[in-house]
């Protein structure tokens, strides 16, 4: 077992050619926290053009197939993609993109052929940005309970309903949802999945403002999201994915990706940025870091942490391997969840009221402090609830079941194998 | 024993309940947070025509010089209502510490003035950069000298300095380590405040520069320490939050009856019922902190410490509250149009106002004599 990572001399070179594209190609001020929506969307249109420069490289999806438009790569490279952006703050992809990260790897499991080749080229290469469509105001956590109605019309499906707490901020170009195909069916067999033109007639979008969004990199003010409505939408037949009245089984590669199955191996950008103002701000004549409160405090928030990024880099590690996966993305979420809403104490503790606003002066580490107070809260909800995350675990694990239920499939599985043998340390 | 309360202490509660059901609906509370208004002076002078801006100041100087128990009754139906008002700042918290200065004139008008609603007197405590050590510890030093005293400095996270009428400011004189309180005119030349956004209700920084204070604007504190004077308000304040954690409490249960996923309502869920039982038994907690300190304080058994429990556990009970009815209610409860996250920014803006709860913990622990 070996826990670090150790670069070979290629995984070196790659990173080096890596570092000096983003430093020639991520503008300044692209990781600013925008404080109007003006500010916001030259931010979001910053990340946008980033998004299609990497997507022309295959870096804004590295493990899709090179044959549909992804970068094709090996474990060997995504790991130091990951790190770079990282370094950078920015993810991949850079921008708020649920629907093409989920839509993406349920495509490639469940889409055919010819829908692999139409909807995940622009996905991968950052030419259209993609949200999730599926909490309504009646179904949030029962996603199967979902109202809105999808009826085929000959080569048309006919679009009528809502979806609420949708996205973020400057729109998308394509909507990845669910709805009801069979109004007369069996629970969990009469839903089915579409890729839909968000520019369709009959599409309507309502803004709504939470106490906090998780839109990265997007004005974090308002917390923005959006109801959906759909009024009459024809949509071609052609964008259902997975089989008609099949939704249910889709569904399970879609929230095996929302609830963590997939992993990462960043370290919290909360606590790198924590650390920081800790080592360079003072308060009582000295830096934070001396006081031996802060210091006790921040040993606690630290051991937390770990326990999420080890078990995140475990997923991370049994995806690409190819290992079998049960409870563990559902374990995952749920203790990011709850260590984020612990956390937000924490942090209040640690800093005092300076960790509640994000005055230019007063506010704690920029602001971030600030806006985690917020995201611990809201970060309960989307992608499932910590009640929800307990039953996937509970059924994973086998309790109260006859047979354990199995994970959802990614299409990453086995990636692994790419990576060329690792001779040099 | 008997734990119920007095006729006159319901008849007071029943008083508070009832201005909060007439004149605070919920969605007039959101609309305020959505514009960015801070309180409402209409409501301040209701608060005034029923006593209450002098529901803690001697009937010497013309207030009514309630219980603990009656105040915090009423604090604790004004919480319950997530009633955003200078009422605690000025009528709690600067009249706590002025009640623990010696006898003076300024400080004897002082009372007078905020017990009759003319004056709303924010107390400015705070420096930056500084660790809470109680309010001695805070004190901003004067220079000058004669009796001619100037004040430089910066103050932050002052309640409510919009509503000021005059600030209660902690200073300390040049070669005189006893704290101080200077009270200053809000509109003094020299002030300047900004109010501080973020997940904070209306707390601002007050800056002072070069402003001048005269000698009889000082008062000076008694044998106790103002620590010791602010027990009341300690109880008071722990109310307040007690009274928010009830709404939270009856928001949840009505939801929980009414949210209906996969085919029931979502209080028949067990994970469900746990949520709603942490929330209860954290309110219930500090409730029951809270009415023992009151009673405590009026019977003369080591009030201090039991306020220091009641402001500690009231804390964290109400953040610890707000997770759970946020757990209960999900994306609902994050819609600001929905009213929870107007006592969850409450329980947060809360949390440190009398110091933090370890900090308080600790003064409980030395007013033990442990």
């Amino acid at each position: 077992m070996e826990f670090e990572l150790q670069y070979t001399k290629a995984q070196e070179e790659f990173r080096g050619e890596v570092r000096a594209w983003l430093a020639a190609n991520v503008p300044e001020g692209i990781t600013a926290r925008p404080r109007s929506f003006e500010e916001s969307h030259a931010i979001y249109l910053m990340r946008r053009e980033l998004g299609r420069r990497l997507g022309a490289r295959g870096w804004l999806y590295p493990s899709g197939e090179k044959a549909y438009g992804g970068g094709g790569l090996g474990l060997d490279q995504i790991i130091v993609l990951e790190e770079e952006t990282a370094r950078l703050g920015l993810g991949l992809p850079p921008y708020y993109d649920s629907g093409g990260k989920m839509g993406s790897a349920s495509i490639r499991v469940w889409g055919t052929e010819e829908q692999k080749q139409r909807f995940l080229p622009p996905i991968y290469r950052g030419e259209v940005r993609s949200w999730q469509l599926l909490t309504e105001p009646s179904a949030g956590s029962d996603l199967a309970g979902v109202k809105t109605t999808a009826i085929r019309d000959g080569d048309v499906y006919v679009f009528n309903g809502q979806k609420i707490y949708i996205g973020s901020h400057h729109g998308a170009d394509r909507y990845w949802t669910i709805a009801v195909t069979d109004p007369g069916g069996k629970r969990h067999q009469n839903v089915s999945w579409f890729m839909i033109d968000a520019s369709l007639p009959g599409i309507t979008t309502q803004p709504l403002y939470m106490l906090s969004a998780q839109s990265e990199g997007e004005t974090d003010e308002h917390g923005h999201k959006n109801i959906i409505y759909f009024d009459n939408v024809r949509v071609p037949a052609d964008c259902l994915v997975g089989g008609e009245n099949n939704g249910w089984k889709v569904a399970s590669t879609h929230l095996e990706v929302e609830h963590s199955g997939q992993g990462n191996i960043r370290t919290n950008p909360v606590w790198i940025a924590l650390l920081a103002h800790c080592r360079t701000q003072h308060r009582d004549g000295r830096p934070l870091i001396e006081d031996p409160d802060v210091r006790g405090k921040l040993a606690e928030i630290y051991s937390r942490l770990e326990a999420v990024r080890l078990l995140s880099t475990r997923n991370f590690w049994m995806v690409y391997a190819g290992e079998k996966r049960s409870y563990h993305g559902s374990q995952v979420s749920y203790l990011r969840k709850t260590t984020n809403l612990w956390l937000t104490k924490a942090i209040l503790d640690l800093l005092g009221p300076e960790a509640l606003t994000n005055d230019p002066v007063l506010g704690a580490v920029g602001g971030i402090a600030e806006a985690q107070q917020r995201r611990g809260i809201v970060e309960q909800h989307p992608g499932g609830t910590t009640d929800i995350q307990r039953v996937v675990i509970a059924r994973r694990l086998g309790v109260g079941a006859r047979e354990p239920q199995q994970a959802g499939r990614l299409g990453e599985e086995g990636l692994a194998r790419k990576i060329p043998q690792r001779v040099e340390a | 024993m008997d734990l119920s309360l007095t006729p006159s202490q319901t008849l007071i509660r029943d008083s508070a309940r009832g201005f909060v059901r007439r004149h605070v609906p919920r969605a007039e509370l959101v609309r305020q947070a959505k514009e960015g208004e801070t309180w409402d002076p209409a409501w301040f002078g209701q608060f005034r025509e029923a006593g209450w801006t002098g529901a803690l100041v001697p009937a010497d100087f013309g207030g009514l010089d309630l219980d603990p128990l009656s105040v915090a009754l009423i604090f604790e139906e004004l919480g319950r209502g997530a009633v955003p008002s200078p009422l605690i700042a000025s009528s709690v918290i600067a009249v706590g510490l002025l009640r623990g200065c010696r006898p003076s004139a300024p400080r004897d008008a002082a009372l007078r003035a905020i017990a009759d609603g003319s004056m709303i007197m924010i107390p400015a405590l705070r420096r930056p950069e500084t660790s809470w050590k109680g309010v001695a510890a805070t004190g901003t030093a004067l220079t000058g000298g004669n009796g001619r005293w100037v004040l430089t400095g910066a103050k932050v996270f002052v309640p409510f300095a919009d509503a000021a009428t005059h600030y209660l400011v902690s200073v300390v004189k040049p070669g005189d380590s006893a704290p101080a309180l200077a009270i200053v005119p809000a509109g003094t030349a020299g002030i300047a405040t900004r109010l501080l956004g973020g997940f904070l209700q209306a707390n601002h920084e007050v800056r002072f520069d070069n402003v001048a204070v005269a000698e009889n604007a000082l008062v000076h504190g008694g044998d106790e320490t103002f620590d010791a004077s602010l027990a009341v308000a300690r109880v008071v304040v722990a109310a307040y939050q007690v009274g928010g954690m009830l709404e939270m409490l009856d928001m949840s249960v009505s939801h929980s009856n009414t949210r209906v996923q996969f085919g029931t309502p979502i209080g028949r869920f067990q994970r469900v019922q746990d949520h709603i039982i942490r929330l209860l038994n954290a309110m219930d907690a500090a409730k029951w902190a809270t009415y023992e300190a009151a009673w405590a304080i009026e019977a003369g058994r080591n009030g201090v410490a039991r306020s220091y429990l009641a402001g500690s556990t009231a804390s964290d009970s109400y953040l610890e509250a707000a997770n759970a009815a946020h757990e209960v209610h999900a994306a609902i409860g994050s819609d600001p149009r929905f009213g929870l996250t107007l006592y969850t920014r409450m329980s947060r803006t809360m949390y440190e106002l009398l110091g933090p709860p370890g900090w308080q913990r600790r003064q409980m622990a030395d007013a033990l004599d442990w």
